[in-house]
């Protein structure tokens, strides 16, 4: 079947995207290795990585670096779950986006906060 | 009439073929120690996946086909298979119902429950204590490990992980004769609270029969997928799994398709052997009180194993009455057991080892950080859970009645199944995340347990360390690696000592092994190392394990290949050899009742032929003959000509008839 084979194709494809992109991020960078910002609540953490290891869990593909990205994507999200390791990184989270606002001079209730451009400078 | 072909093909008997040798095929075997990559090379996505649920007392085998998950039965159209093998002084190999039938008169070579002493040393507590319940001998393997020791042949002794081999190799015999194709790849089960060397072991076993085991899977986990898979329901499930052999409780977050096990926890060393043993002492100390004559019997054999047989089977009785009747005629000479047991009484007596589940149960609720009553289902797997004391002990834990909709003594086998399918790619949107049951660690310093991956963590994982010299020069560093939760590594369970080798000689902390512990999805540990400086992998020697050195694995695979396929080829012949020699029996009855009306020299002519066939049928049995197109056409011809004979034969003897009624009318 044509279309069946394309659409396979096509999902190993965006596993392999989502593997390369896990493994390309710093290892430290829980909230980017989940793809989501801080602020985010716990269970929706769980969430994302259920969701995140039927895509890229070495028994869902074939590709050799799943391993290693679902090694990352398993501590990121642990981490984050946990408050002792997560407290420390969102006071550095909230330092920084501080820093970004000032550095622009923007105010505290901008509407450009909530922009993705903003999201993604301040990651 | 006997034609031409027949003795042409006679003829061909002067080159008999002998069963061919074949070439000897070697299983790649994945390296326990791999000082290689960590990265699988390969992930083979394996075609059909049967699940093997390798039991302590039973075993099963299911597949999924077409998205639904069953049962294979065996041929005694049994669904599960007794995991006990027995040796026979004629050379036999039984496995299963046959093998648990001829265990009163077979007792020293009758092996059951040897799944308790799969992957552990002679001297552990547990075999030790074990010792003294089992029929048949357990004896100290060159490595350390317990292994088991037949009295018939010449002796051989068994590793326990041969002996579930066997059953293993049952099992893969079952799912091929239900699915009549090949059946190469399996899940295989085992206890939640398996540790490393265990596990590792119920691999080999299956590796020795020529098994692909594409996983290892924990057993309350399987179960959860057969339960999930049919329910569709999200939520937080505690899998209750008391079995024949071992203990584990499994608490998961199921989610989407999504199994998530959050905790786990276990005694592998818990299970319906325990609460037999508790009943055979009892109707023992019954027995010596009443006692007449003097004999020993926890000395005869024979009626140990017929005290147990009847425990077994009052136990489950229990599980449906309230009262039984323990019946052992002639147990020794002229005495007999008889008297009834009521459930009551063996609720008391079985209490410590109900109690003992209990604590690993809080465990596992409080490693999850969970309340029980965040719980919402329970299910029980394994045969014990049928007591009826153990279902209200758990659901007055939970507060909850559990669930019975899956099938205590099927369900793990279904589950590996699932996750057969799962992994072959048959079955898609669901995925198992199990973790590691046992904190996994080093020795530091005056024998303190340094953890590096904590217990419930999930699979695979890794954890790097580096390490360094602690004197200039050194140019070599000892890991002793363990799994345990004690804080000495003297009370928890060595894996694996390994050796750093070949350091370049440098003042000391300046050289940088990074080492690197990975515990993949079948819950078996890897350590590698790397030279920061050089980048060159480090040496690595791994010695004190327990287990089979890689070559006594390979050499015992070998063997098992040669034999089976020869042990097939032979089989099937043997198969025509047989009917050869029923068309024979009935070729010369034939001769016999047709005698008055066969002529001679059709009687000269087939019994010929027959004692040629004769000798066909013996030298095939000696070995000297080896040729299936040989026999079959025998088999035809002689079918034929028979058949001819007596068609003439039935011919003459109604002209006979005709004649006397002309001749002699009334």
């Amino acid at each position: 079947d044509y279309n069946a084979t394309l659409k396979k194709e096509e999902l190993e494809l965006i596993k392999d995207k989502e593997i390369q992109r896990i493994l390309s991020c710093f290892r430290l960078d829980y909230y980017t290795i989940l793809d989501t910002q801080p602020g985010i609540a716990k269970k929706d953490i769980s969430k994302i990585y259920r969701k995140k290891s039927l895509l890229i869990h070495p028994d869902k593909t074939n590709n050799p670096k799943a391993v290693d990205a679902f090694d990352l994507l398993r501590k990121a999200s642990r981490a984050l779950e946990d408050d002792k390791e997560r407290l420390p990184l969102d006071s550095a989270w909230t330092d920084a986006r501080r820093d970004l606002i000032q550095e622009k001079g923007w105010t505290i209730s901008d509407d450009r906060l909530l922009k993705s451009d903003f999201l993604i400078e301040w990651r | 009439m006997f034609s031409i072909t027949f003795r042409q093909s006679l003829r061909t008997t002067g080159s008999t073929c002998r069963i061919p040798r074949l070439p000897r095929l070697s299983l790649p075997i994945r390296r326990f120690y791999a000082s290689g990559s960590t990265i699988k090379a390969a992930v083979h996505k394996p075609v059909k996946v049967i699940g093997i649920d390798l039991g302590t007392t039973n075993s099963a085998v299911a597949v999924v086909e077409g998205e639904m998950p069953r049962i294979l039965e065996n041929s005694q159209g049994d669904r599960t298979t007794p995991s006990i093998v027995a040796f026979t002084t004629r050379g036999d190999v039984l496995v299963g119902a046959t093998a648990k039938r001829q265990a009163v008169v077979n007792s020293e070579n009758t092996f059951y429950a040897t799944k308790r002493l799969i992957g552990r040393k002679f001297e552990d507590d547990e075999v030790q204590n074990d010792i003294s319940h089992l029929s048949y001998k357990v004896v100290k393997h060159e490595n350390g490990d317990a292994w088991l020791q037949t009295t018939v042949g010449e002796n051989l002794s068994y590793s326990p992980s041969q002996i579930g081999g066997f059953v293993l190799k049952e099992m893969k015999h079952v799912a091929e004769t239900n699915l009549n194709s090949e059946a190469k790849n399996a899940v295989i089960t085992v206890p939640a609270y398996f540790n490393d060397s265990q596990r590792q072991a119920t691999k080999t076993a299956g590796e020795l029969v020529g098994l692909n085991v594409v996983r290892i899977v924990n057993e309350p986990t399987a179960a959860s997928l057969a339960y999930g898979m049919n329910q569709k329901k999200n939520g937080l499930l505690a899998v209750y799994d008391l079995g024949g052999g071992t203990f584990d409780i499994s608490v998961l977050d199921i989610d989407d398709g999504v199994f998530e096990v959050r905790s786990t926890n276990g005694d592998t060393h818990l299970g319906g052997e325990d609460f037999d043993n508790v009943l055979v002492k009892y109707i023992v100390g019954k027995f010596k009180d009443s006692q007449k004559g003097d004999e020993d019997i926890t000395k005869n054999r024979m009626a140990m194993q017929r005290i147990k047989e009847a425990a077994e089977k009052a136990k489950i009785a229990l599980s449906h009455v309230h009262k039984t009747r323990i019946q052992i005629p002639f147990i020794v000479k002229d005495e007999n057991i008889d008297f009834e047991l009521a459930e009551s009484e063996l609720d008391e007596m079985t209490m410590h080892l109900i109690k003992k589940t209990m604590e690993p149960l809080k465990k596992a609720i409080s490693d999850a950080d969970l309340k029980r009553s965040d719980i919402d289902e329970v299910i029980m797997v394994g045969g014990m859970t049928r007591m009826p004391r153990i279902r209200r002990m758990v659901g007055d834990f939970f507060n909850k009645k559990p669930n019975t909709e899956v099938n205590p003594d099927e369900a793990v086998a279904i589950g590996a199944a699932i996750q057969g399918a799962v992994l072959s790619g048959e079955v898609k949107d669901v995925l198992l995340l199990d973790v590691t049951p046992l904190t996994l660690g080093i020795e530091t310093y005056g024998g303190l347990f340094s953890p590096l991956i904590p217990r419930n963590t999930t699979v695979p994982c890794k954890i790097q360390t580096t390490y360094s010299t602690a004197v200039d020069g050194q140019n070599s560093i000892d890991v002793n690696v363990y799994q345990g939760e004690r804080p000495l590594v003297r009370d928890n369970k060595l894996i694996g000592k390994f050796k750093l080798t070949d350091i370049p000689p440098k003042p000391k902390g300046v050289p940088k092994i990074q080492v690197s512990f990975d515990i993949d999805a079948d819950g078996i540990i890897k350590v590698s190392a790397l030279d920061k400086d050089s980048g060159k992998r480090a040496s690595i020697t791994v010695f004190g394990k327990t287990g089979m050195s890689q070559a006594e694995v390979e050499q015992l695979v070998k063997q098992s290949k040669k034999t089976t396929k020869e042990d097939q080829m032979t089989l099937n012949y043997l198969k025509h050899v047989n009917n050869l020699e029923l068309i024979v029996f009935d070729s010369e009855q034939a001769i016999n009742d047709w005698s008055r009306f066969i002529l001679e020299e059709e009687k000269e002519s087939l019994g010929r032929k027959l004692s040629i066939v004769k000798r066909m049928i013996s030298d095939s049995r000696s070995g000297d003959l080896f040729d299936v197109k040989l026999i079959k056409a025998a088999q035809v011809e002689l079918k034929d000509e028979t058949m001819e004979i007596i068609q003439n034969a039935g011919q003459r003897s109604r002209d006979a008839r005709k004649k006397v009624q002309s001749h002699e009318p009334n």
